[in-house]
């Protein structure tokens, strides 16, 4: 099963198939898939299979910017894991594709960090938090209370 | 055992409290280093009531997983983590844990790229309140990030460190029971001290003296060793002062660099948008100036107050635009682009404008360069070469101006050259510019010697009554009248070359007759002659018409007259250094001086003598050099001496 799943993901080929909490499906790549850890695993899991991955915590809008997310950095390198104890200095700075992906209504800004915390996708879970980061940057607690 | 009677320490004064708020102040009783207990927020949380505004609003923080939590604070820096803490208690609870929150608050100095501070008894809190604090810690009022004094370690504003920085004899008249060792212990900055500090720390002292005392023991090293303390604390503050003003240097050199790129990117990527559009302006940099400058709406005069509210609309949405550093957005980009779209037709229109009038100055330099204009100018009478009109008149008469205005495509570069038709109606519109400027030249001043009282033919004051232009409508371009297009050239001399009709250069002020006035304006001034030629001051003119009248000569009598006699003036006036009198000037040096400061003119004695007096004293000299005919002529017109033997010249047949 490992060897088929493992096939499959250096390929590349292939579509899958996602179920949103709404009951909307989803298909794309397999490497735009594969963004997602949770995603990943599932599908090492389970191997070649034509069965839809049910996303229960996402709905359709949310999985579809998170998608549109993937699909732009399905080609980026996987991301380093860090060093929990790491301590060195951390900026918002975001990419301009990134930063206009993720100029959203802040109730959706949320939702993304939600999907994006539950599907694993850690790079778009950063770019989420730094976000939220930058909105709370440079306010008093007044204006922080308000968002 | 009987209770010990040591002298009391002084009361603390009831008058005089530290305030509750006060963050920084020594602790009581006095501790020298940071303990878990030191750990309290800077300042008490102001309770505050969030206006739900009739609504319940979703928490979005709230909703967010601990782990995501974390992710998104290990991006802050100190005082969004203290911002944060005062949002509510559980956020409060969370991040004023050490136990909790040490880490994130560890993260977040590094972040903020601020190193520890030598001076160990401060909290990470109030580390981050003193180093962006947005309220006064005494008033409460809201302070930029600048008011604050780390010598003496407070955040307020300036009128309370204004009230509470004070010098040491100002807090000893204010305060008398202050402890001896107190000036040793207090912060300093740099002569001043903080006097809540001041009052703190002496108290610190009196208590240590008294339990001292109390416990029958000698207060003194107790003392010493608290203002050893204090002292290498005090030192310690002073580093970190001097740290701590050059992070504030660096976080402000660091954020106008980083709004600086924000903005460059903004702006870079609506000049992008531009360029997509192709609209017809470069550089597109300039959009930005012009938004600013040009393309507020100004308010009409019969503007309505909802029309004016919408134009203020506009106008602030402008300003936003211009100012703002978010990234590209359409929907930004719609609030300007009816505006921008409009000045880019605009620009468009000019720069085409602009196309054309550089192409017909390349075709001016062509017809110049071609030596055109001079080889009209040898068809025609040398006499009138001075008179001709300049280069740039040239270019404007009606046979030259379409060669060079009618060709965009620049196609007749060689066709005036070669075109004899364009050669003959040149030769034509010269000879007719030099006639329509005497034309003008006769029309003003002629006009103005009918109105001074002066004789004209009768047929130039009918010709000139009937009309007010010599021009049909005023217009030069419709041709000359009818009746001034008849007027012969002794016409037009018979007034222009009177003494009385004299001209002074516009710019220059010299004074001529025609022609010279025209040949001297083309010559030197190298512009249009008529607009220059300014008749003389009715004043002067006055004063020349009155030595005529004294010399029994008529108004008619011409410059040429007066020159040819050789006679010779006396003239007295006043310039700059005061009033002058001139003798033996002829009549073209008083009119190269320009009449300057001139107020009365006669003939010189001698001529007047002569005038009256007879023959034998006429013109011993002067005449001799005259023909014959001329002073038979002349003599007679000028003098009013008819009927006498004296007006016969010298030298005359009887």
């Amino acid at each position: 099963m490992a060897s088929a799943s493992g096939s499959g993901a250096a390929t590349g080929g292939g579509k899958v198939t996602l179920t949103t909490s709404d009951a909307e499906n989803f298909v794309v790549e397999r490497d735009v898939a594969n963004r997602s850890v949770l995603i990943r695993n599932m599908l090492e899991d389970v191997g070649e299979s034509d069965q839809p991955i049910p996303l229960p915590n996402v709905s359709a809008n949310v999985l579809k910017k998170v998608l549109e997310w993937c699909e732009h950095h399905k080609k980026d390198p996987e991301p380093i894991a860090e060093d929990l104890d790491d301590n060195r200095r951390k900026t918002t700075e975001i990419s301009d594709w990134d930063a206009k992906f993720i100029q959203v209504d802040q109730e959706m800004l949320f939702e993304i960090i939600l999907a994006a915390n539950y599907l694993d996708i850690k790079p778009l879970l950063d770019v989420g938090c730094k976000t939220v980061a930058n909105m709370i940057k440079g306010k008093q607690p007044e204006e922080i209370r308000k968002l | 055992m009987a209770p010990l009677d040591l002298p009391r320490a002084p009361r603390w004064p009831p008058s005089v409290a530290v305030p509750a708020n006060y963050p920084l102040a020594p602790r009581w009783p006095p501790a020298l280093f940071a303990s878990e207990g030191a750990h309290k927020s800077p300042a008490a949380p102001v309770a505050r009531k969030v206006a739900l505004e009739g609504r319940i609003r979703r928490d979005l923080f709230s909703s967010l997983p601990l782990e995501v939590l974390q992710n998104i604070l290990s991006y802050a820096e100190p005082v969004s983590l203290l911002a944060l803490s005062r949002t509510s208690s559980s956020f409060r609870a969370f991040l004023l844990s050490r136990r909790t929150a040490a880490a994130l608050w560890a993260q977040a100095r590094t972040n903020a790229q601020l190193r520890d501070l030598a001076a160990g008894d401060l909290s990470e809190p109030q580390v981050a309140y003193l180093v962006g604090g947005w309220e006064c810690q005494l008033c409460g009022k809201d302070v930029d990030e600048k008011s604050v004094d780390f010598y003496v370690r407070v955040r307020c504003c300036a009128a309370c460190l204004a009230k509470e920085l004070k010098t040491v004899e100002a807090l000893h008249d204010d305060y008398f029971y202050l402890h001896p060792k107190t000036f040793d212990c207090a912060f300093r900055s740099p002569d001043l001290y903080y006097a809540p500090d001041v009052l703190a720390v002496s108290a610190c002292l009196y208590y240590l003296e008294a339990q001292h005392r109390a416990q029958d023991r000698d207060p003194k090293d107790a003392i010493n060793n608290y203002v050893a303390a204090r002292h290498t604390l005090r030192m310690q503050v002073r580093r970190d002062a001097g740290m701590l003003q050059q992070y504030h240097k660096d976080v402000e050199a660091r954020r106008e660099k980083e709004a600086a790129e924000k903005l460059r990117k903004r702006r870079r990527a609506y000049e992008d948008k531009l360029e997509q559009l192709g609209l017809d302006f470069y550089p597109y940099s300039e959009i930005w100036k012009r938004l600013a400058d040009d393309l507020h709406e100004s308010s009409a005069d019969d503007e309505t107050r909802s029309e004016a509210d919408a134009r203020g609309k506009r106008n602030r949405e402008i300003e936003d635009f211009v100012e703002s550093s978010d990234p590209y957005d359409d929907d930004d980009w719609e609030i300007v682009r009816e505006r921008v779209m409009a000045w880019a037709a605009q620009e468009r229109r000019i720069w085409l404008h602009e196309e054309m009038q550089e192409h017909r100055e390349d075709l001016q330099d062509e017809l110049y360069k071609s030596k055109f204009w001079q080889r009209i100018a040898a068809f025609i009478d040398p006499s009138l070469h001075d008179l001709l009109p300049p280069f740039d008149s040239f270019l404007r008469l009606p046979s030259i101006q379409p060669h060079w205005r009618d060709h965009p495509d620049g196609s007749s570069r060689h066709a005036w050259d070669q075109c004899r038709v364009a050669l003959a109606f040149g030769i034509a519109d010269m000879v007719e510019a030099v006639r329509n400027d005497k034309l003008r030249l006769f029309d003003r001043i002629a006009r103005i010697l009918l109105a001074e009282d002066d004789p004209l033919d009768p047929y130039l004051v009918a010709i000139l009554s009937a009309h007010a232009s010599p021009f049909v409508d005023a217009d030069q371009r419709k041709g000359v009248r009818a009746s001034f297009a008849q007027l012969t050239t002794e016409d037009l001399d018979s007034v222009l070359s009177r003494a009385t009709a004299l001209f002074r250069c516009g710019i220059c002020r010299a004074v001529h007759s025609y022609p010279s006035i025209v040949a001297h304006v083309h010559k030197t001034q190298r512009t249009r002659a008529v607009p220059r030629c300014v008749p003389l001051e009715p004043a002067l003119r006055g004063v020349i018409r009155q030595m005529l009248v004294k010399a029994g000569m008529p108004a008619s009598t011409s410059c040429a007259a007066l020159e040819q006699l050789g006679m010779v003036f006396e003239t007295t006036g006043t310039n700059k250094w005061g009033t002058f009198k001139m003798k033996g000037r002829t009549w073209k040096e008083l009119v190269d001086t320009s009449f300057h400061g001139v107020e009365t003119l006669k003939l010189g004695r001698k001529l007047r003598r002569a005038s009256v007096e007879g023959p034998g004293a006429v013109y011993a000299a002067a005449d001799a050099e005259l023909p014959q005919h001329s002073k038979a002529r002349i003599l007679p017109s000028v003098y009013g001496l008819a009927g006498v033997e004296v007006l016969q010249p010298c030298g005359a047949p009887q």
